[in-house]
């Protein structure tokens, strides 16, 4: 096995201190440069001359290599342009699978989706179409895989075999949370996984506001698809807002306190969405498959056709669907099965039936 | 030595007691054997007075009661009146021939006779016995005649006894049996909105299938499960005659209802205890489950039931019966019953509706509904969201008689169809059932798989799927199970969606 330093001291680095910056400035002062500081034996300052933390270093980097998990530095040149532009940008991060560079996405295309954890049906069924359409069209969409709009939009990603980067708050090696270790590795295989935590790091409290800096980083725009007042993703807009990125969000039900945020961001400014080729327009691509969808819908006949329109019309359970369709409740149900099988309704957790568009 | 003819009762059902009472020379003694609890052995300190007070002399001398089969654990006050009347009888007072009778009630200590519980196993027994004279306490009367190949012999007092068994007279004649009045279960047409659900109770009432309903408080589960009966068809006599000895050894029948003849619902809430629940105690009663023979268990808040409770009901579920072992003796119950159950989706219960209210996180409510018991769930076909409706543009659900119909309909579809098997609903079928009477096309199961496929869920619930198909189409009148049945039953198992990772 052979060692590459130039990573090792990196490492060494970002364990020295809580602010890269701050810890670089001062090797400087004292040593000149980082290599001197490293092979330096002279104590003038009790961090640089602790042993541990070399040995430290020495150690996530065998870990590193031991699990497959990548290193890129600041300075080289596939490390992310966007993320580059940020204040306090991450040292180093740790990733597994292909950099947007290496995977030929242009970083123009990527856009960051983020929502509440704790969301409803209309947040994830939103957040599940939105990236599937979006990354059918060529977009990568970045995002935190934490449960709820997080993963819905990862797993959109990947349904339409498109290009998408998770930022997790944890080390790589301790995937939080636990459930997605599947989606982890899928996404490991067909896009990025990325943290700036060493890989045994547990996921901290503290870990994930820093991991929201990197998500708005990393990408052009932000979407918000449900958030309520409180929400982790309100912090990732605001890092989006200082960064320059474009904000877009989705407005929800006024009623509901899971919209709060996304209605007060369109009230504040921000751009609002309700179908993805908003979004398509801000990133000038063209797209043609909402047509293909449309002409899906012509082709339907009796009540599968009554159902579709009114599940347009803006009912999404069983009961409101029969209501506007007058059809009864067995035909319903039946058409609600065949659109499922034909892929242009798709059920959410909660029972309730939207188009899969 | 004097035989009396009179009846115990183990469980629900009713036993021949031979009681033999034999007077010897000697101080006087009263003694009562043959395994008597202490109602037993205090009837001797009741009869005594009783005969005194009405005039009689009581017999001096040893006397020795024995309650045969001896081994037999005896319990209850109805022994009495045989005593007494072989007393009696040995004693030369009574001149009948007390050996066509057979003898059950309580005294009193003025001569006069009490009501005694479980009067309709007993008479059953005796018919069994070839015993078709029955002398009971008026009270009893009623419920007694309920077995028309028995005469019926009221009696208010221990004299009224003596001269029924010299004297010719008439058996009790009952006019009409007196059912219950249809009580009021409501009607689905007070239900606004709910059409889903109430399609979904229609297709449990018609094959016997389990329903669970998921909602908030206030959205209207208990309402629905209310109004099931009222879409059930009356129990036939042979029914009612199974249901009715439940109520009676338990003494829930009275002037009103002689009868058990309406679709019985018994609601279940989780404090309830196994004994409550299953039947159990020193003596063993039946429990809710029995008293919900050929009707309806509503267990409210499935998912706060403590789980050694829920899950003591997968035997009876499984066998229609359950057994009860006491000291080496089994009793039986029946207990065939529909279950239909509400929880709700989460801790605060506001999940599934759309205002975005529910405070619980996603594992926190998936926590909850996995609480429930997962083979108690396995025998559940139908999972049904229910949702709070604005009444402003809710429209009126159809009403109940006219579901009736349909039910009706549906369930001789399936007694002809099961007329040589044990089983008589679709939701009872098991694997080699499915096999026999449900044949799927390849296009519906094309159709199964599919939908499987496209809301990632697994095949667990494929016989299920079949299952409420076959109802379905039978409530459509059809013998074959087409396309439209089957998709339609691919949307009544909500938690299969709710279970699985990939749903959005």
């Amino acid at each position: 096995m052979s060692y590459d330093l130039r990573i090792i001291m990196s490492i060494w680095v970002t364990l020295l201190g809580k602010s890269v910056k701050h810890v670089i400035q001062k090797l400087k002062e004292m040593y000149g440069n980082i290599e001197n500081a490293w092979f330096s034996e002279e104590g003038l300052w009790e961090r640089v001359a602790d042993e541990e933390l070399r040995k430290k270093a020495i150690e996530i980097y065998e870990e590193c290599i031991k699990n497959g998990i990548k290193i890129v530095l600041s300075k080289d040149e596939r490390y992310p342009s966007n993320l580059k532009e940020i204040e306090n940008y991450p040292y180093l991060l740790y990733y597994r699978g292909k950099l947007p560079a290496d995977a030929d996405i242009p970083e123009e295309m990527l856009l960051s989706v983020v929502g509440s954890r704790n969301c409803t049906s209309y947040g994830r069924v939103n957040a599940y179409n939105f990236s599937k359409s979006l990354a059918e069209c060529g977009l990568g969409i970045v995002s935190g895989m934490a449960r709820g709009i997080d993963a819905q939009a990862h797993k959109g990603a990947l349904f339409s075999k498109g290009y998408t980067i998770a930022v997790l708050g944890s080390g790589l090696g301790n995937v939080y949370p636990k459930e997605h270790l599947k989606l982890f590795d899928e996404i490991a295989e067909n896009g990025c996984v990325v943290s700036e935590f060493p890989p045994k790091m547990p996921p901290f409290k503290n870990n994930f506001p820093a991991r929201n800096r990197i998500i708005s980083g990393l990408s052009q725009g932000l979407l918000v698809v449900e958030a309520s007042e409180k929400s982790g993703a309100m912090i990732t807009v605001n890092y989006a807002l200082e960064e320059g990125r474009n904000v877009f969000a989705i407005p929800g039900n006024i009623n509901s306190e899971k919209s709060y945020g996304c209605n007060f961001l369109i009230k504040q400014g921000a751009l609002c969405v309700t179908s993805y080729t908003d979004i398509l327009e801000e990133y000038n691509v063209v797209c043609d498959s909402a047509e293909k969808i449309r002409g899906w819908i012509k082709g339907l006949e009796g009540a599968e056709s009554d159902v579709v329109n009114a599940i347009i019309k803006g009912a999404f359970t069983a009961n409101d669907i029969s209501k506007e369709t007058e059809r009864n409740m067995g035909n319903v149900l039946s058409a609600l099965t065949m659109l499922e099988i034909k892929g242009i309704v798709t059920k959410g957790f909660d029972g309730t039936y939207v188009l899969k568009m | 030595m004097v035989h009396v003819n009179t009846f115990g009762l183990c469980g629900i059902n009713g036993y021949f007691v031979d009681a033999e009472i034999n007077i010897t020379k000697g101080l006087p003694y009263f003694d009562i054997i043959g395994m008597g609890n202490i109602a037993v052995k205090e009837a001797a300190s009741r009869i005594k007075p009783a005969i005194e007070n009405l005039g009689y002399d009581f017999p001096l001398g040893r006397i020795t009661v024995n309650l045969a089969p001896a081994s037999v654990k005896k319990e209850g006050a109805h022994f009495d009146l045989a005593i007494a009347m072989g007393i009696l009888k040995s004693a030369g007072y009574a001149k009948g021939e007390i050996d066509k009778f057979a003898f059950i009630g309580e005294m009193s200590l003025d001569g006069f006779l009490r009501p005694v519980k479980g009067i309709l196993p007993m008479i059953k027994a005796a018919v069994q016995k070839g015993i078709y004279k029955c002398v009971v306490p008026l009270e009893n009367a009623d419920e007694a005649s309920l077995i028309k190949k028995c005469k019926i012999y009221p009696a208010a007092s221990l004299d009224e006894v003596i001269h029924i068994t010299e004297f010719q007279r008439n058996p009790w004649n009952v006019y009409d049996i007196k059912s219950e009045s249809q009580t009021q279960y409501g009607d689905f047409s007070d239900i606004l909105g709910q059409s889903q659900a109430i399609r979904a109770a229609e297709i449990a009432a018609a094959g016997g299938h389990n329903i669970l309903f998921i909602g908030a408080a206030g959205s209207g589960k208990t309402m629905l499960a209310n109004r099931i009966p009222s879409i059930m068809p009356e129990l036939s006599f042979e029914d009612s005659m199974e249901v009715t000895p439940v109520y009676s050894v338990l003494g829930m029948l009275d002037k009103e209802r002689m009868i058990i003849s309406n679709v019985p619902f018994r609601t279940v809430y989780p404090d309830v205890t196994k004994a409550g629940l299953i039947g159990g105690g020193t003596k063993p009663m039946p429990g809710e489950i029995s008293l919900a023979h050929k009707g309806i268990l509503f267990l409210d808040e499935l998912a706060e039931f403590n789980r050694n409770i829920i899950q003591s009901l997968r035997q009876p579920m499984e066998s229609g019966k359950v057994l009860i072992s006491r000291c080496g003796d089994f009793v039986e119950f029946p207990s065939d019953f529909m279950l239909v159950a509400a929880s709700n989706p989460c801790r605060c219960g506001k999940l599934l509706e759309q205002n975005g209210k529910c405070t619980c996180t996603p594992i926190q409510a998936k926590q909850y509904i996995s609480k429930i018991s997962k083979p108690i769930l396995d025998r559940i076909d139908l999972h049904i969201p229910v949702r709070q409706v604005c009444f402003e543009n809710s429209n009126k659900g159809e009403p109940s008689e006219e579901i009736k119909l349909r039910v009706i309909k549906a369930r001789e579809i399936q007694k002809n169809r099961f007329k040589d098997d044990e089983i008589s609903l679709n939701g009872r079928m098991r694997g080699k059932d499915l096999k026999k009477y449900c044949r799927i096309s390849n296009e519906c199961d094309a159709i199964l798989k599919s939908a499987a496929k496209a809301a990632g869920t697994s095949m667990r619930g494929y016989e299920k799927y079949i299952k409420i198909a076959r109802t379905i189409a039978d409530l459509a009148g059809r013998t074959d199970i087409n396309k439209e049945d089957i998709a339609e039953s691919l949307q009544y198992r909500f938690l299969d969606y709710y279970d699985c990772e990939e749903s959005i």
